[in-house]
């Protein structure tokens, strides 16, 4: 018979519908940069030789801009399939509740043909064991994509800082407007990073309760 | 939960599950009828999801659970057919019989395993085991697409909400005096039947077959005589008044 795992420990659907919904702010981040990174492209055009230094920096941010949506409308995906899969658990769990209850009433009654509930609760059980596993499964590549947009603001925060280091040797005439660019990188970074840290933490957290 | 064998010839049998004493007081009390035939069973107004645990217990006395090889619903109402999704999910090869009027609704409740059979509006026969049931057209009885279903060998009709009675605990599970009886169904039909020519329509087409019992899905079976008392006393009624 399959193990008996412990039923309705962590409420993924809403877990992941929450994670979904706090990365909107996430996304609003991403075309910030994105928004940023044109004005970058106009600063550069503009100072033309004054500012070679920093074209490779409007680049990434373009480039990290893109990455950081394309990031965030995976993650919604993977989050709507948590919930999906999760709202299935909890389908599957409470009918093997269900039919555990009636397996015991049966038992106590001594129902005649209570043998012919023993077989489908076990196979009840395996397809909760799947439904669960499946919850986990995307749950984990949920906290990859979650990972990746770390990984993505960490190094835009290396790039803002040598953009600071650029916008000071350029000339003095743009050096404040690629000064503030650069800030607002940094800023956008930071505020990501946070975010994502809170929802990757709850998720792990979770994850971890549910695995033991 | 009380099991009432209420007509037995051979292996073909009506069997009717109610009075849960474990039932949560606001609940509505429901019959759910339960007809074998030749190692086949179909389970009428299979109730609620409260009580789908006991159900199932109580049914294992009587057949393994794998012979129930049909559902019916002889409409959409929670207290007929919302344990379905886990019915779904213990029955293999299962049919739900139900008003094709309610598909896209009953659905809600889950329905994935088990096939989902249209009833048309005109009604139709089924064959469980080696009897045959016919579904009776009841529409607006009291939703708009419903059915009573009709047992011409054991002479019973169960005819859903039609005939209910919100009784108390203990009431016994056939009527013994009618006219005692009327308190408990009264307001109940005036309220929830909304419309006489329907309520006609019902009542001549149920005096055109032979009913020896007539059990409805609340309240107590109308036995012989009770039965044409009931279908006098209903055609009299005026329904679809209780508010304005
Ligand atoms: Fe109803
Ligand atoms: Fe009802």
């Amino acid at each position: 018979m399959a193990k008996k795992i412990d039923l309705g420990k962590t409420k993924f659907h809403l877990l992941a519908v929450s994670v979904a919904a706090d990365l909107a702010l996430v996304k609003k981040q991403g075309e910030a940069i994105s928004l940023e990174a044109m004005n970058a492209k106009v600063l550069v055009a503009r100072a033309g030789v004054l500012a070679l230094g920093f074209r490779p920096i409007t680049d990434f941010m373009v480039q990290l801009a893109a990455s950081t949506i394309r990031l965030v409308q995976e993650i919604e995906k993977e989050a709507l399939a948590v919930s999906h899969h999760s709202v299935a658990r909890l389908r599957t769990s409470n009918a093997v509740q269900m039919a555990e209850k009636a397996q015991a009433l049966a038992k106590d009654s001594g129902a005649r043909h209570r043998a012919s509930i023993d077989g489908f609760v076990a196979s009840m059980l395996e397809t909760d064991i799947q439904t669960n596993e499946n919850v986990l499964n995307h749950t984990q590549k949920l906290i990859l994509l979650l990972e990746e947009i770390v990984e993505l603001m960490m190094a835009a925060s290396a790039v803002s800082s040598s953009a600071r280091v650029e916008s000071a040797a350029i000339d003095v005439r743009f050096s404040q407007s690629f000064q503030s660019v650069s800030n607002k990188l940094e800023q956008c970074s930071g505020t990501v990073r946070e975010k994502v840290k809170t929802n990757l933490a709850v998720l792990e957290k979770a994850l971890s309760v549910q695995r033991r | 939960m009380k099991a009432t064998v209420i007509y037995q010839s051979g292996d073909h049998q009506w069997i009717i599950f109610g009075r849960d004493p474990d039932k949560k007081d606001k609940i509505v009390d429901t019959n759910q009828h339960m007809v074998m035939s030749g190692g086949k069973a179909i389970l009428l107004d299979p109730g609620g999801i409260e009580l789908f645990a006991p159900m199932l217990a109580a049914v294992a006395h009587h057949v393994p659970i794998s012979n129930i090889t049909t559902l019916f619903a002889s409409h959409q109402d929670p207290d007929i057919i919302s344990s379905l999704g886990l019915w779904d999910q213990v029955l293999e090869d299962a049919s739900l019989y139900a008003p094709w009027l309610w598909e896209g609704f009953i659905r809600h409740f889950g329905c994935d395993k088990i096939t989902y059979a249209a009833i048309p509006d005109e009604g139709m026969d089924i064959r469980i085991g080696g009897r045959t049931l016919t579904f009776v057209p009841a529409h607006y009885l009291h939703a708009s697409g419903n059915f009573s279903v009709y047992d011409p060998v054991a002479k019973i009709l169960m005819s859903g909400d039609v005939g209910a009675a919100l009784l108390p605990d203990d009431a016994p599970m056939v009527v013994e005096d009618f006219d005692d009886h009327i308190q408990y169904m009264k307001a109940f039909h005036q309220r929830w039947m909304p419309s006489n020519k329907a309520k006609q329509v019902w009542v001549d087409r149920v005096r055109q077959l032979d009913v020896e019992m007539m059990s409805p899905q609340h309240g107590a079976i109308f036995k012989g005589d009770d039965v044409n008392r009931f279908l006098d006393w209903f055609e009299a009624l005026d329904v679809g008044i209780a508010v304005s």
